[in-house]
């Protein structure tokens, strides 16, 4: 005969605890598994779910991605897709060696990373942009196909660019134009160049602009639409082209006064700036590159206004 | 007076189960796997009484006793898939109980930091099946506080062994520690309870 701990009622009372605590256990799963499905499925509907912009849609086998404006795409390497207003971008080929895009309308900013060894190449028209680890922008507008370059280097191609090919350093742009654009011209506006500077003035070309030489200039009121600044800018260099000083100025001045917040201003500026250092009116001259300084103008050009403007208060 | 306790070891058993009759353990198992609360019920029938009072003989209370039963039961029932020799299901019930006698010995030591002392109220004289010996008894008595202020693991060892008559093996098994490990605790335990008694 053995004295047990527990009695027969006890060792009863116990069973019934473990049943009870079995079952709390079973809900108490049931009930994890709910959560934890709830929280899975939650995860998947905010990862999943179809964002609404970018768009991306596939029409005969290639894949288009629509972004909104100001909306940015970032890849895998690193590399953004911040696109305007309206922006379309085909992908025309993605790989690890190879990024292609066709920009159908619009305009987007290309951040390039740098060191992945990934070619990018971007359609815009007639123009082939051409880039490993840069910031540039292209953008389609009425009056052709915008490039301009932030950081590094790109190559620009197309049939109307002149020779064909061109290279664009930071700071430089190209307007290759549209339908109304016949020849391509390379038109340079020029700054005077400082004393302490002996670089050729080509090097300092802030804007390379495809142009007929015969193209309008003067002219636009005769459109329907007011003109856009990038179109008084390829109107205004066309003037200058063409010896048109006085339409030259006044189309550059248009720019700074109807667009002063926009991003040709301190660019036409510091354009109008160099036609008057080159005509002899230095005292103007030095007030538009201020001017330009005072508008936003980058580097390197910015460097290039203060040192005419340096030069300029020893003169 | 002669040590009988302490000195021969194993001791005679302080309690004695009879067998029940039924199926085996191993079929029970099965069942009991197979969705059959039939079977969980039978298992605990079978084993409940000798795993509360090993329970009680190692921590001497019965509250924290019944609370181990339970406890024991509820994670063996779920976890019976981890059983690889259903017809060694007692051992495996034996090794689960001590296991949890150990983490309530751990959780007396973190209550007694902060100055809460757990009040043993079984003795293993009052455990002592009714065939035990008075002077057998009387010795158990004696040796209350001595094993109360043994280390848990010595405890636990020298009482599975020399208390519940465990084989070396079997309280080694039981405990999760090797037999050298297992002869070293008891054999420590056995020095303790020997000076304590010899003070005494």
């Amino acid at each position: 005969m053995s004295s047990d701990v527990l009695t027969e009622e006890e060792l009863r009372a116990v069973w019934q605890r473990v049943q009870r605590s079995r079952e709390a256990k079973r809900r108490g799963r049931f009930v994890t598994l709910v959560l934890v499905s709830a929280v899975a499925g939650a995860l998947a509907v905010f990862f999943l779910w179809p964002r609404p912009t970018p768009e991306v849609r596939q029409q005969g086998g290639l894949a288009f991605v629509r972004v909104g404006s100001g909306e940015t795409v970032r890849l895998s390497d690193g590399s953004e897709v911040r696109a305007g207003a309206g922006a379309e971008l085909e992908v025309l080929e993605s790989s690890a060696a190879r990024v292609s895009l066709h920009l159908q309308r619009g305009g987007a900013r290309f951040s390039v990373a740098k060191g992945t060894g990934r070619q990018w190449r971007v359609e815009a028209g007639e123009l082939s942009v051409e880039v490993v680890g840069t910031v540039f922008s292209v953008a389609r507008e009425a009056v052709g196909t915008r490039v301009e370059v932030e950081e590094g280097v790109v190559v620009v191609r197309g049939a109307r660019v002149p020779d064909g090919v061109r290279r664009l350093g930071a700071g430089e742009s190209l307007v290759v134009g549209g339908a109304v654009f016949e020849a391509p011209v390379v038109a340079a506006p020029s700054a005077a160049p400082p004393p302490q500077q002996q670089q050729p003035r080509a090097a300092q070309t802030p804007v390379v602009v495809a142009a007929p030489v015969a193209a309008p200039v003067a002219a636009p009121a005769q459109a329907a639409a007011p003109p856009s600044a990038a179109e008084l800018m390829v109107r205004a260099d066309v003037a200058r082209r063409t010896g048109d000083l006085d339409a030259a100025l006044t189309l550059l001045d248009r720019v700074v006064t109807e667009w002063p917040g926009g991003p040709e201003a301190p660019l036409a500026a510091f354009t109008r700036a160099n036609l008057l250092a080159d005509a002899g009116r230095h005292d103007d001259a030095r007030a538009w590159y201020r001017r330009a300084l005072e508008l936003g103008l980058r580097e390197p050009l910015a460097a290039s206004a203060r040192s005419a403007l340096e030069a300029g208060a020893e003169r | 007076m002669a040590l009988n306790v302490v000195a021969a070891s194993p001791l005679n058993r302080l309690a004695v189960f009879p067998d029940e009759g039924g199926p085996a353990d191993a079929e029970l198992v099965a069942r009991a796997l197979a969705g059959d609360a039939w079977a969980d019920g039978a298992i605990y029938r079978r084993h409940a009484r000798r795993l509360s009072n090993l329970a009680a003989r190692l921590l001497g209370s019965r509250a924290e006793a019944e609370d181990v039963l339970h406890d024991v039961f509820v994670d063996v029932l779920q976890d019976l898939t981890s059983l690889r020799d259903p017809s060694a299901l007692e051992a495996w019930l034996k090794q689960r109980t001590v296991r949890r006698v150990q983490r309530r010995f751990r959780r007396r030591t973190f209550w007694r930091f902060f100055g809460r002392e757990t009040t043993e109220d079984l003795s293993l004289a009052l455990l002592a099946s009714a065939a035990c010996p008075p002077d057998l008894k009387a010795e158990l008595t004696q040796l209350e506080s001595a094993i109360a202020a043994l280390p848990s693991r010595q405890r636990i060892a020298w009482v599975l062994h020399v208390v519940d008559g465990e084989s070396l093996p079997d309280a080694a098994a039981a405990c999760g520690v090797s037999l050298a490990t297992i002869k070293r605790d008891i054999a420590a335990a056995q020095r303790a309870l020997e000076t304590a008694q010899e003070v005494r």
